[in-house]
């Protein structure tokens, strides 16, 4: 129905073009400040109305807006989104992160260079423990910098070392992102293939994804590591030596190393190869994870003295943990089977005693947590940081439904296929309008919005869905680091002692910003960096 | 109650909430020189007003479904009921600020209270975790319940996020802007934005809730957790906190906005 009759001819020319209208409208209202989600829903929805009058936006389209909120309650590997944060913010507020900087700091700090070394490898570790960018930023931000400025550092280097090092949580898995990524991709791969008549599709998982971003994300910390190595070496100003005499007895800084070390390692290692084992889905790790991670946080918190809410209940549970793995990888325990031999009820009683074990240490965390006064806090920022994360998962769908609506999958398909140079040129358009984009939007607005839309024709052109995936994932990584709104800066400015510039800051992410187009560069070059352990683990 | 379920959500939306949500914008456009009587008709011919053309533009319209109002005898009520309450408690301004007085608890409480949940999901799925990987065994119920708990976390505690500033902006002019200047693009992106997109979700949510409600429906399982039409209920639960959250922001924005002039 067209509510303009006859006169309405010559809006139709206009209305043709709704659908770009409404992501150039949509960039200008993000920029006046108010909230992206409701941004997105709010935008779209206003231009369905206008589709509407113009007769060009069937109502239909908005109907399944509800299935699409439902889609995102019950989908399973999506739950592992606010286990995931659970655990970085349990990291973050029990204070680990700070320990792990302090012992890299004095590992490394004799040598020149050395204290941005050490925020390079703690901002993997975390990376691999959590993935949350804020937190690892500003944690390393308030310890690292006022250090590393004490000590003569370059302030552009340094800051740009601390921005780059906590990105690195958007790559190196498991991440946000790359979950995120995972769900959004494997929906495209699978809508490129139906198109294509293939009626059984393969998939993609998150795990595949998980595997294929570990080589190129510790690639990027091997790059970090030789730009700060070089800087070093050509540049010894920027970057100077702590003098060995202040750092106290090597002997003694291994040991206190060799205390705080393990517990986040094994968490590390627990997590992430059950996933690319293929032997828990990342919901079922990031459990494990969470649970990990509120015991390692009981364990620094707790007083030696107390016996039944202190470090033994912890270590205990935790043994316990260990010794059901084990158990487990030696027996067979299912209960419910024909026959069970002696060895193997003895076993499953043992493992009966551990699992009961378990809640002893984890009540004893919660205890500690609760002392300290930080449960609560911990407990809301990660409900208050899902919340968000899946708001703007809802105003995406109506954003990208009403986009359908007016014809913008069209608009996108027939752009990317017009673009010269073929699947190359598609690639490097879509790599390229992400990047600038990354300037302006959060890597969950890009995930939602961008990738469901550039996907499927992506896909149809016969690219590889995981190499695809990684590049999209270093791609969004960048947009952190890129100014003046790449998020890592932002957090760094909050957190950074005012003698430290905006432009230093800025300054200082520009070498990390050009390793990260190498790294896609090298990427293209040499696929074979992502899809080869996804291919060997699950072959 | 069956067909009713939906009904009664368009109803209360486009009744009450919908009119309620006018009150903040209502006070800053009827400034406090009129008398409480008169404002408040004011206010009453504003909503009417916009009230009518979106019932205009629904019906004008194609395929539209569910027709609002459901009912207009119904809504006609709602609607009185609503002038009532607003005349109460004397006129649009003073209303907004004592409704968001209610209305700023109830959300933040119910965020608060579910955001335990997290903490007990990932318990829960570290059982399943063990019970599977040792033991064999399985509970679908507790598998399921993880769902609910994921949904209720970000569903119920989505308003709670917006009372707290979590959502996040694009702040390269709002960080710098003044008190007022942020009051503005509060206030304005309140009703350009946010409330229509809670009647939409509302207006679509109702015929898929009531679905659900009308056949009861429950797990794919049958040890599962009975319970799925609750589970949809939480959608038009977040819009129903979404909204009163941001009337909340827009009475305090309101509030700044009345300050001078």
């Amino acid at each position: 129905m067209d509510l303009f009759g006859d006169a309405g001819f010559c809006f139709c020319a206009f209305a043709g073009w709704l659908d770009i209208a409404m992501v150039v409208v949509l960039c200008a209202l993000l920029m006046a400040g108010y909230p992206v989600a409701f941004s997105l829903g709010g935008t779209a929805l206003i231009f369905a109305v206008i589709g509407l009058a113009f007769g060009v936006f069937d109502i239909s389209f908005l109907k399944p807006f509800p299935q699409r909120i439902f889609g995102a309650v019950s989908n399973t590997t999506l739950i592992a989104v606010p286990m995931f944060i659970l655990m970085g913010v349990i990291l973050e507020k029990s204070k680990i992160a700070e320990e792990l900087l302090d012992e890299m700091a004095k590992l490394f700090g004799s040598l020149r260079g050395g204290l941005g070394i050490s925020v390079t490898i703690v901002g993997a570790l975390l990376a691999a423990s959590t993935g949350i960018v804020g937190a690892t930023v500003v944690t390393m931000g308030l310890l690292s910098l006022p250090t590393m400025l004490r000590r003569g550092y370059d302030p552009a280097f340094a800051s740009g070392s601390i921005a780059a090092a906590g990105t690195l949580g958007q790559i190196i898995p498991p991440s946000i992102v790359l979950i995120l990524l995972g769900d959004v991709i494997s929906n495209a791969y699978q809508k490129a293939q139906l198109e294509q008549g293939v009626f059984a599709p393969e998939t993609v998982s998150v795990g595949d994804l998980f595997a294929g971003a570990l080589i190129p994300g510790l690639m990027l910390v091997g790059l970090y590591l030789l730009w700060q190595v070089f800087v070093a070496v050509t540049q010894p100003k920027k970057a100077p030596a702590i003098p060995a005499a202040e750092m106290g007895s090597r002997a003694e800084v291994w040991k206190a190393a060799m205390k705080t070390l393990p517990p986040p390692l094994i968490l590390i290692i627990a997590v992430l190869g059950s996933i690319l084992a293929g032997a828990a889905t990342p919901t079922e790790a990031a459990s494990v994870g969470a649970v990990g991670a509120l015991l390692i946080a009981g364990l620094r918190l707790a007083p030696k003295g107390s016996i039944l809410a202190g470090r033994p209940a912890v270590v205990t549970s935790a043994a316990a943990i260990i010794g059901l793995i084990l158990l487990t990888s030696f027996l067979d325990l299912r209960l419910g089977r024909e026959s069970v031999s002696g060895v193997e009820s003895a076993g499953i009683a043992l493992a009966f005693l551990l699992f009961a074990l378990t809640p002893w240490g984890v009540i004893a965390s919660f205890i500690q947590l609760r002392r300290e006064k930080t449960l609560s806090a911990i407990v809301d920022q990660s409900a208050r940081v899902t919340t968000m994360v899946f708001t703007i998962l809802i105003g995406a769908a109506l954003f990208s439904l009403v986009f359908r609506g007016l014809g913008g999958d069209d608009t996108v398909r027939a752009a990317l296929e017009a673009t010269p140079g073929g699947v190359l040129g598609a690639v490097i358009t879509v790599m390229a309008v992400m990047f600038i984009l990354g300037f302006f939007l959060d890597f969950i607005e890009i995930t939602f919005v961008v990738v469901p839309l550039v996907g499927p024709p992506l896909l149809a052109m016969g690219l590889d869905p995981v190499w695809l995936g990684v590049m999209m994932a270093i791609n969004l990584q960048t947009s952190f680091l890129t100014p003046p709104f790449g998020f890592a800066l932002f957090y760094l400015r909050g957190v950074a002692p005012p003698e430290v510039k905006t432009s230093d800051i800025y300054r200082g992410a520009i070498p990390f910003i050009f390793i990260q187009l190498l790294a896609l560069a090298i990427l293209s070059v040499f696929p074979m960096l992502a899809t080869w352990l996804p291919g060997v683990l699950y072959q | 109650m069956l067909d009713l379920t939906g009904d009664i959500l368009n109803w209360l939306a486009a009744g009450v909430v919908f009119p309620l949500m006018l009150l903040p914008l209502a006070a800053l456009v009827f400034s406090a020189r009129n008398s409480t009587l008169v404002a408040t008709m004011l206010w009453a011919v504003l909503t009417a007003l916009v009230a009518g053309a979106g019932v205009l533009f629904l019906t004008l319209a194609p395929r539209m479904e569910p027709a609002l109002p459901g009912n207009a005898y119904w809504l006609a009520g709602f609607a009185l009921l609503s002038a009532i309450i607003v005349a109460a408690l004397g006129g649009p301004a003073k209303a907004s600020g004592r409704l968001s007085v209610i209305a700023e608890p109830v959300v933040r409480v119910t965020g608060r209270i579910v955001m335990w949940l997290l903490i007990l999901m990932a318990l829960v799925q570290f059982a399943v975790v063990v019970l599977r990987y040792v033991f064999g065994v399985n509970f679908i119920f507790m598998q399921e319940s993880i769902t609910y708990m994921h949904g209720a976390v970000f569903l119920l505690a989505g308003g709670y996020a917006l009372l707290t500033d979590d959502h996040v902006r694009v702040d390269i002019f709002y960080r710098g802007a003044s008190k007022r200047k942020k009051a503005l693009v509060d206030f304005i992106g309140s009703y350009l934005l946010l409330f229509p997109l809670c009647l939409l979700l509302f207006w679509t949510a109702s015929p898929y809730v009531a679905t659900s409600w009308s056949v009861g429906e429950g797990s794919a399982e049958t040890s599962g957790i009975q319970g799925v039409f609750i589970l949809k209920s939480f959608i038009p639960a977040y819009a129903l906190l979404l909204a009163m959250a941001g009337f909340v922001i827009a009475a305090r924005a309101g509030d700044i906005l009345r300050e001078r002039g």
